[in-house]
């Protein structure tokens, strides 16, 4: 039965990939590729990365989703090329078959999927399974390795969340907006999207807050929620106009909360190196806290991460909407 | 515990970048004396790891205390010490250019901005340096990466095409350096560097590791703008601020050499290269290739930002040659160029943003002016194109000889030919701006000199100096280069 399942993804996938390459239409083509995160959801559940799943629904199918349609609100929805040029399409292709070749060449050697003899299973990931527990108190492995074995690394990508927030609010910002006396009447178009926004966005929060903070014991945590949470503000920015979204949360605080959400983060882990410490050992709380001091860690760096998630997705999608200009949006 | 410098030495740019972040908006007034205690720190902390890595010989820096290959591990050698002490000279270098060049180039409503991705990229390029943890060393890409393009975009309009160029290109060599990290994790479970490199011997007959292989050097020349790859890089680099070039052209591309000196020499060994692939021909090919068509596009061009672009194109050929001709002398010329082209580029970088910026222009005539003109620059540029010439007190010499060397003992007489020729080609290019200053039609009026900005003439006094130290203490570097050697070469 599961087999079946995952032989029909294995063919649903490249099947949908293609479409969103045929479609000449960019705006159907930001769907499909929708469809195809949501599709790639299923695998990752079905290789039991319920983590993984759940980033690719947040941030592939949602909000990757709505920054592609941001972009093209901006810019075209349709696409020209000259069929003539064949050339660059036929080196394309020699270089597309060559990867493949190259890719399929190493798959041969691997060990079988699932072997639980493999390097994979038998390395770290061993001593992954047997002591997490017993050494942070955190039921949830993904969070274990994630915000405390391979802490330095969540931070850094929450650094990379927040370096792109700038960069692309830096590259499109306008000096001067320009004047626009119609701010806030694109916001009244229809009663039914504001109330019904009004309506979803505290629940959206609410979820949003309780995925950071039950990332320890359920796929979650930081990143995840950090996206819904985000989410939430960018249906309020889409249905209530940016003015009311920026009486919510202003642009320059936006970006220094962006910034005091890796601050603590890397705050936190600053902490032991007073103690002459290793940077990032949560055991340091040990006093504080006792067996729970690594486990409570995790939960204040989770909630850094959430912050500049949330701040990110939010700055990324007014730079988007508003080309920079942070006047009017979609 | 000594070994806090190693952490220090990315932690300290790392928390200036986010202190700038918080309070950049708030108070802007501040941001030139975060930065400058910010760099400062560094530049101490550098100096702290050098020394501790020069009775010490080895640093490890745990993360979290979990040791590897549970944990991500810091692994400093006297190499990665020595790109530290790089990266951060030329930071410091850099950033001082900086508060001059930049209120030149951007509106002040940036800065804040501008400065904490500045800060980011310059702890990437720490970090890339002393991480022990392959797949935190792709992290290390992304974060460079991304602030790199923005700060690269910054160049206005001009600069948003090469920029998307540099995205997908600089996208496509890091998916291929973390397909192949995939592979490698696959085949062996880890990804400590130290750890792989004691269990990759067992499997070194698979196929999946020589595709790991060669997605991660094909990620890795991407990354480094090796030729045939380098299509992105010279377009975007001239279109780029001179603020930023400080910054991206000296580091951007040597640090993706050391990566992979790192993981050619010390993951993969030098016996799986040369012995069991025996890819040695075909890098070698290569580089001399690179070397040779650098060489040839510096000839053509006629501007000087332009010409620094494609003589990084040639040097990217010596420091990968280096590498791949795997003898003792060639690898330590190698690390030893990767540091002194860092020197001379940052040097030539500031002397092409001080003409553009006094003079208007780039092209030969403007720098023939510079003659006149800029005395304090025009010093600096005759210095570093010693250098780059490789005339003997000079680092450039050093290295060029190693490299020449190492090649006649392995056999490779064409990468040894190609250096000749690169040698000679920048003797005549650097006559040509000589030639345009003599041969100056000299109308009576004789424009006067301008001085240089304190932010343009310390930089460059302090890149000239340093050069010339740099060449002078080749011996000392040559024996701390030599004892952190990959095994099998020392």
């Amino acid at each position: 039965m599961l087999i079946a399942i995952e032989v029909g993804l294995l063919i649903l996938v490249p099947c949908v990939a293609f479409v969103a390459l045929w479609l000449r239409d960019l705006m159907s083509a930001v769907i499909v590729l929708g469809a195809y995160s949501f599709l790639m959801c299923l695998v990752w559940t079905g290789m039991g990365a319920v983590d993984v799943a759940f980033t690719e629904a947040a941030v592939g199918a949602g909000v990757s989703t709505v920054f592609f349609i941001a972009v093209l609100f901006n810019t075209t929805r349709n696409i020209t090329f000259n069929p003539l040029d064949v050339s660059s399409k036929l080196v394309a292709l020699v270089a597309c078959l060559g990867f493949g070749y190259v890719l399929l060449q190493g798959v041969s050697d691997l060990p079988d999927w699932g072997d639980p003899y493999s390097p994979v299973n038998a390395g770290v990931s061993t001593y992954y399974i047997e002591n997490a527990y017993a050494d942070t108190h955190v039921p949830n492995l993904v969070t274990t390795v994630l915000a405390d074995y391979r802490s330095v690394d969540t931070m850094l990508e929450t650094t990379v969340v927040l370096i792109a927030l700038l960069g692309i609010f830096m590259i499109l910002k306008k000096d001067r907006p320009a004047q626009s006396d119609s701010s806030d009447t694109q916001a009244h178009d229809s009663l039914i999207i504001r109330l019904s926004a009004r309506f979803i966005a505290p629940f959206i929060q609410l979820f949003g807050l309780y995925v950071v903070a039950h990332g320890h014991h359920s796929p979650g945590g930081g990143f995840q929620g950090g996206v819904i949470l985000g989410t939430g503000l960018i249906l309020m920015a889409m249905s209530m106009g940016m003015a009311s979204a920026k009486r919510l949360l202003s642009i320059p605080r936006m970006i220094i909360l962006a910034a005091v959400g890796v601050l603590i983060y890397a705050g936190w882990g600053a902490v032991p190196l007073v103690y002459n410490g290793y940077f990032l050992d949560y055991s340091v709380w040990e006093s504080v806290f006792g067996s729970m001091a690594r486990s409570h860690s995790m939960l204040i760096v989770e909630i850094g991460v959430a912050l500049t998630v949330m701040c990110g997705m939010y700055g990324i999608y007014m730079s988007l909407v508003s080309d920079g200009g942070m006047q009017e949006g979609l | 515990m000594s070994s806090q410098w190693a952490f220090l030495a990315m932690g300290i740019p790392f928390f200036t970048a986010l202190i700038m972040g918080s309070v950049g908006y708030a108070a802007p007034r501040f941001m030139r004396w975060i930065g400058a205690t910010g760099i400062t720190l560094a530049v101490f902390a550098s100096i702290g790891l050098w020394s501790t890595v020069s009775t010490d010989e080895y640093v490890s820096y745990f993360f979290g205390g979990w040791l590897p290959p549970i944990g991500i591990a810091l692994e400093v050698d006297r190499i990665s010490a020595l790109m530290v002490l790089m990266v951060h000279g030329v930071a410091a270098l850099a950033y001082i250019f900086s508060l001059k060049a930049l209120p030149n180039e951007l509106p002040a409503s940036k800065h804040p901005v501008y400065y904490t991705l500045y800060f980011l990229l310059i702890s990437g390029f720490v970090a890339l340096a002393v991480t022990g943890d392959v797949f935190n060393v792709y992290v290390l890409f992304e974060v460079c990466a991304l602030s790199g393009y923005a700060l690269l975009a910054m160049g206005g309009k001009k600069a948003y095409v090469p920029t998307f160029n540099y995205v997908l290109m600089g996208s496509l060599g890091a998916c291929f350096y973390l397909i192949g990290v995939g592979y490698l994790f696959i085949k062996t479970g880890t990804l400590n560097m130290a750890h792989l490199a004691d269990v990759l011997p067992t499997v070194f007959f698979s196929r999946s590791i020589l595709t790991a292989f060669i997605l991660i050097t094909v990620g890795l020349f991407v990354k480094m703008a090796l030729f045939p790859f380098h299509g992105w890089m010279p377009n975007v680099y001239t279109k780029a601020p001179v603020s930023t070039l400080c910054l991206m052209a000296p580091l951007g591309t040597k640090i993706c050499v050391y990566v992979l000196l790192r993981v050619v020499g010390y993951v993969f060994s030098m016996e799986y290269m040369t012995n069991i692939l025996a890819v040695q021909p075909i890098m070698m090919t290569l580089a001399t290739l690179a070397i040779v068509v650098g060489t040839l596009y510096v000839v053509y061009h006629r501007h000087l930002t332009r010409i620094i672009m494609f003589i990084i194109v040639s040097e990217i050929g010596y420091m990968v040659g280096g590498i791949f001709l795997g003898q003792m002398d060639s690898v330590i010329g190698a690390v030893y160029h990767i540091a002194a082209d860092a020197l001379m580029t940052v040097t030539l970088v500031m002397v092409a943003g001080v003409v553009r910026h006094c003079l208007g222009g780039d092209a030969i005539a403007d720098v023939a002016m510079m003659f006149r003109r800029l005395p304090t620059t025009a010093i600096a540029f005759v210095i570093v194109c010693l250098s780059v010439i490789g005339v003997p007190p000079m680092p450039g010499f050093f290295s060029k000889f190693l490299l020449i060397k190492g090649a006649f003992m392995s056999g490779y007489y064409g990468f040894a030919v190609a250096l000749l020729i690169a040698s000679l080609t920048a003797v005549f290019l650097f006559f040509r701006f000589f030639e345009g200053y003599f041969y100056m039609k000299t109308d009576n009026t004789a424009p006067s000199v301008i001085q240089e900005p304190w932010a343009y003439r310390i930089p460059l006094v302090v890149a000239a100096i340093g050069l010339v130290g740099f060449g002078l203490s080749f011996s000392y570097w040559y024996g701390f280069i030599k004892l952190a050697l990959p095994l099998g070469l020392a």
